[in-house]
């Protein structure tokens, strides 16, 4: 069996031990070990893969390239971090006694499960096994988002899955589609459904299926990476999934939907041109972008501040693909690197603060939480300055990067728009950082917020902080190296 | 000498139609008892009602004029007049040189027509309620009823019944998803005219859920009869109707006696298996309420038009 | 003989939907898909035979068995035990709703226009069905109130795309329409759950009245 392998069965035998029953310590021991082998398997793949032998599985079923190599590092980074805070988590939570045996398996069991499929999204080579994967990851996640089962969670959960299903039929369609647009070019079996077969076809494909197939392609793997307008799922599902669960949620499914996204931009345009589904993704990011501005202004919940920074996010990486620029799509991709490694911090920050104040309203945390929570309050601000790309760290340098293509390319006036979002944006996010932050502190009369502590989930947090911070200054070659070939990928789309 | 042979022939199928629509009826009424576990009626009891009827004296009232007397006569001729339009055994109608479907379905709205003034005539209310829930739905009703036919007079080229069944039968068996849309909305359609559940109880005595009934409250004897035996004649004029319009096959094409026999044999049986969808749409489903009844014939409309913009897509 | 068929059961497919969107009772909706999913496994037998591709008959069985009976017999056990058989008056009137219907099914007919002829000659009317009822499925997932209702829009838009895919194309490899088949019905079972426990905490299955988060 060969690493690739390995890689998928790790998370899969950790759920599967996380899912029986058993003493609490073994349990946590088991997570964070199961979802560091993992971590430590992706980077043995991806360097088995820098070092010119890209492994793959079950005849090219799997298959590992640039692309897959770099969104499979991040998601094993971003589940064991997750693992990691989700400890702690799941400690503070019990003791307040709200956590039963059940809900405690449920949680050990799905984390890794929620792992397992992402990371089968960012080795998929088939079309067909690629829908799967992501419609896996949906499955894993309605659970966690209706963990704590409030009247708001099981809207949440519904809205999720009744959207995210909905998208999945537009993308299956899709599939279909662009399937059918090479009936006769693809040939038989599994092979046919492979992205590398539709890559060699390319050009014999049917144009009106094919343009429709991607259409919808792309409707229904946006509306899993939180594109506008198919976003209106992501906030409810942020505030009422626990923290460690919204983590992979906002890093882990994030890229493994940008990464389908890819997938099917490039077979578009080795079909059709790159002017279509660059056209697609550009008005898609655009509008991400657009309509995360207001919500961001008038939000009144920590967790939904962070989903509508998602959506703001992924639209800007839709954009640096759209562009149609080699720079725009390094862009991109060092962006998405870069928000991999910060928003983990500002999703444990954030939802430290939440745990502590029992809630991540606004109303219930304002004021002050400086003096309360100093470590925490210092490690949101912190991430609240990297996420709205102030320099010197690395969002701001992804962001230029994807200005300069935009502005030197052919569309001046999108970039404009573009750019003042982003600057109304970091207005807006600096704003109620602010105001949640600073001030004086409010006088709780019941249910007072609890002392803060260095336990597990905080340590987790700094961990995360460091990551980011470092990360301006530093990156380690290998993901260097990385992140240029999957610029290679989806520039040249080979 | 053409016209002769036309009417002697028109006069024949009238004829033949008139003797079997009672059975038609009774037919239906023990397939639905006997889905109600009941034994049902004896199969010639439509004849024996009938023949009851006519040797009753009839009762009319006295502020009723002429149009009270009328009214059944000419519900009763249009529904005869309006059988000479369709082909029934032969593929030819014998008075199709007449008109076609708008006649058809002009005739058909004559005598609803003649019957609900009548109706109203009498003075009675339950007269004047049937007569006005009656014309509601046949609002909505015929224009679902003449799209419906309109689609299959447009991929035949005519209006005429005669030559569509004829084009029909030269064709053979080719299906296009428009005719079962087409068929889908004419069959909601038949249920509305001949006034069954879902649309209207055929069989209750409670005047506050009637439509068709309440128009007729009044009459007796030979003017019940004459009623009776019309709203028999239209039930097996519209399924014929259905049966020509999407299986034709079998119908003969010549006047020899083993083609006749076939066609009889063969129009028998479609009548039957539609008697038994009738029954079965029946008994599956409860008659709704007054005002839920535009909905359901608004479906069948949507239906026809469907089948209409189907064709040509 | 095999046109024919594939013809009249896509046509009864179409019917189906039209007459979900004009039906009040559950029972008889949730019925209606259980017949839609009876026809497209019809479809895929009689292409699997008349073209000698014998995976097709698996999936046929299949869907046959997935979501003509246990699927329906799953979400009527669910109404049953939350005791609501009726759709409340939804958002639109029903003949307006069928207006919109028609309008969507002409949509559907004239986008399948542009497709390649396929070797069977049926490819247009397949894909017109299929495009019209997928957006049919999703008039009904936005016009309708009642979860249940929902879950059959939901259902009926996965039907549409499966009829695209067996009238098209040649058939999607078997493991994939078993991994498809297999997460169509855990995301129903989920979905059957979460509408327990809706109805449990809302006391109805108003969906509207999930409309606590905004903004």
């Amino acid at each position: 069996m060969n690493v690739l392998v390995w890689t998928l069965v790790a998370p899969m035998v950790t759920a599967a031990i996380g899912g029986l029953p058993g003493p609490r310590r073994l349990k946590e021991a088991t997570l964070v070990s199961g979802l560091a082998v993992t971590f430590l398997l992706c980077i043995a793949t991806a360097r088995q893969f820098l070092e010119g032998s890209p492994p793959s599985a079950f005849a090219d079923a799997l298959r590992v390239d640039g692309l897959s190599a770099l969104v499979l590092v991040l998601c094993g980074l971003v589940g064991l971090l997750s693992g990691t805070y989700g400890v702690g988590y799941l400690r503070r939570n019990e003791a307040r006694g709200l956590v039963t045996p059940r809900l405690r398996r449920e949680f050990y069991g799905l984390i890794p499960a929620y792992v397992f499929a992402m990371l089968l999204v960012s080795v998929s080579n088939n079309l067909g096994v690629l829908w799967i994967a992501v419609e896996l990851t949906t499955l894993a996640s309605v659970f966690l988002i209706t963990f704590h089962d409030r009247d708001t969670s099981l809207e949440a959960g519904w809205k999720f899955l009744v959207l995210g299903s909905l998208g999945l039929a537009f993308a299956l369609l899709g599939t279909v589609l662009m399937f059918a647009a090479g009936r006769s070019d693809l040939g038989e079996g599994m092979v046919a459904l492979h992205w590398t077969r539709f890559m060699e076809v390319a050009p014999e494909l049917h144009p009106f299926t094919l343009r429709l197939g991607v259409v919808f392609a792309l409707i229904g793997y946006g509306t899993k990476a939180g594109l506008a307008p198919m976003h209106t799922w992501k906030p409810d599902a942020y505030r009422e999934a626990p923290s460690p669960a919204v983590v992979l949620m906002a890093v882990g499914m994030l890229n493994g939907a940008l990464y389908c996204v890819l997938r099917i931009h490039l077979i578009s345009k080795a079909a059709l041109g790159p002017e279509f589904s660059s056209g697609l993704l550009l008005t898609l990011g655009l509008l991400s972008v657009a309509i995360a501005t207001p919500f961001i202004l008038i939000q009144w919940n920590l967790k939904r501040l962070l989903a509508y920074s998602s959506i703001e996010h992924v639209g800007i990486m839709a954009v640096g693909v759209g562009l149609g620029a080699e720079a725009g799509v390094f862009g991109a991709l060092l962006h998405m690197t870069y928000h991999s490694l910060a928003k983990p911090l500002a999703l444990f920050s954030a939802g430290t603060l939440g745990q502590l104040h029992r809630s991540s309203d606004f109303d219930r945390i304002r004021g002050g939480t400086f003096s309360r929570a100093p470590i925490a309050s210092s490690l949101f601000v912190l991430s609240a300055v990297i996420m709205t790309g102030s320099p010197p760290f690395g969002l701001f340098f992804s962001e230029m990067t994807i200005l300069k293509a935009g502005f030197f390319g052919s569309h001046v006036t999108a970039t404009s728009v573009f750019l003042g979002a982003l600057v109304v944006l970091f207005c807006g996010f600096a704003y109620q950082v602010g105001h949640l932050v600073l001030g004086s502190p409010r006088e709780f009369t019941e249910d007072a917020p609890d002392p803060e502590r260095f336990d597990v989930g905080m340590a987790t947090a700094v961990v995360s902080a460091v990551i980011a911070v470092v990360s301006a200054f530093y990156l380690p070659a290998p993901l260097i190296a990385l992140i240029r070939a999957a610029t290679e990928v989806v520039w040249g789309g080979a | 000498m053409d016209t002769l042979l036309a009417f002697a022939a028109a006069l024949l199928q009238a004829g033949v139609m008139l003797a079997v629509a009672p059975l038609l009826k009774t037919v239906i009424k023990k397939m639905k008892a006997r889905l109600q576990n009941r034994k049902g009626p004896p199969l010639l009891q439509g004849y024996y009602d009938l023949l009851k009827l006519l040797q009753k004296e009839p009762v009319r009232s006295e502020t009723a004029s002429w149009i009270y007397v009328a009214g059944p006569r000419v519900y009763f001729a249009a529904a005869v007049a309006a059988t000479t339009l369709v082909p029934v055994l032969f593929a030819a109608a014998p008075l199709e040189a007449a008109g076609g479907i708008l006649l058809l379905v002009g005739t058909l709205a004559l005598g609803r027509f003649a019957l609900a003034t009548a109706a109203l005539d009498t003075g009675s209310p339950f007269g004047g309620m049937g007569a006005s829930r009656d014309m509601t739905i046949a609002a909505l009703a015929e224009p679902a009823l003449m799209l419906g036919l309109f689609a299959s007079a447009l991929a035949a080229g005519s209006l005429s019944l005669g030559v569509m069944v004829r084009g029909l039968l030269q064709q053979g068996l080719s299906f296009h998803p428009s005719d079962l849309l087409a068929f889908a909305g004419l069959f909601i359609i038949v249920i509305t005219e001949t006034g069954r559940i879902p649309v209207d109880n055929p069989a209750t005595h409670l005047e506050l859920t009637m439509i068709h009934e309440a128009m007729v409250l009044e009459y007796s004897g030979p003017d019940l009869a004459l009623v009776e035996w019309a709203s028999a004649l239209k039930e097996l004029l519209y399924l014929t109707l259905l049966v020509d319009l999407f299986l034709p096959a079998g119908m003969a094409t010549s006047v020899a006696p083993v083609a006749l026999l076939v066609a009889l044999l063969a129009w028998a049986g479609k009548i039957f298996v539609l008697a038994i969808l009738v029954t079965v749409a029946e008994s599956t489903n409860a008659k709704l309420r007054l005002f839920r009844v535009p909905e359901l014939v608004s479906v069948s409309l949507g239906l026809a038009f469907l089948a209409l913009a189907i064709r040509f897509l | 003989m095999t046109v024919n068929v594939l013809i009249l059961c896509a046509a009864g497919m179409l019917v189906s939907a039209f007459l979900m969107v004009g039906q009040k009772a559950l029972f008889t909706a949730i019925r209606l898909y259980g017949a839609q999913s009876l026809l497209l496994a019809i479809v895929a037998a009689t292409i699997a035979i008349s073209e000698g591709r014998h995976e097709l008959l698996v999936t046929a069985a299949l869907t046959m068995a997935l979501k003509g009976i246990l699927i329906p017999w799953f979400l009527m056990r669910t109404v049953d035990r939350i005791g609501i058989h009726r759709e409340i008056e939804p958002f639109l009137n029903v003949p307006a709703s069928l207006l919109i219907c028609l309008g969507l099914t002409v949509i559907g007919y004239r986008v399948s226009t542009g497709f390649q002829e396929g070797s069977r000659g049926v490819s247009h009317h397949l894909i017109g069905v299929a495009l019209s009822i997928l957006l049919i499925g999703l008039f009904l997932m936005v016009t309708r109130r009642k979860a249940i209702t929902q879950i059959l829009a939901l259902l009926t838009v996965e039907n549409a795309v499966f009829l695209v895919a067996v009238g098209v194309t040649t058939g999607m490899p078997l493991i994939v329409e078993l991994g498809i088949s297999f997460d169509v019905i855990v995301a129903v079972l989920i979905l059957g759950i979460l509408v327990h426990r809706i109805v449990d905490r809302f006391e109805s299955m108003d969906v509207s009245r999930l409309s606590n988060l905004k903004g």
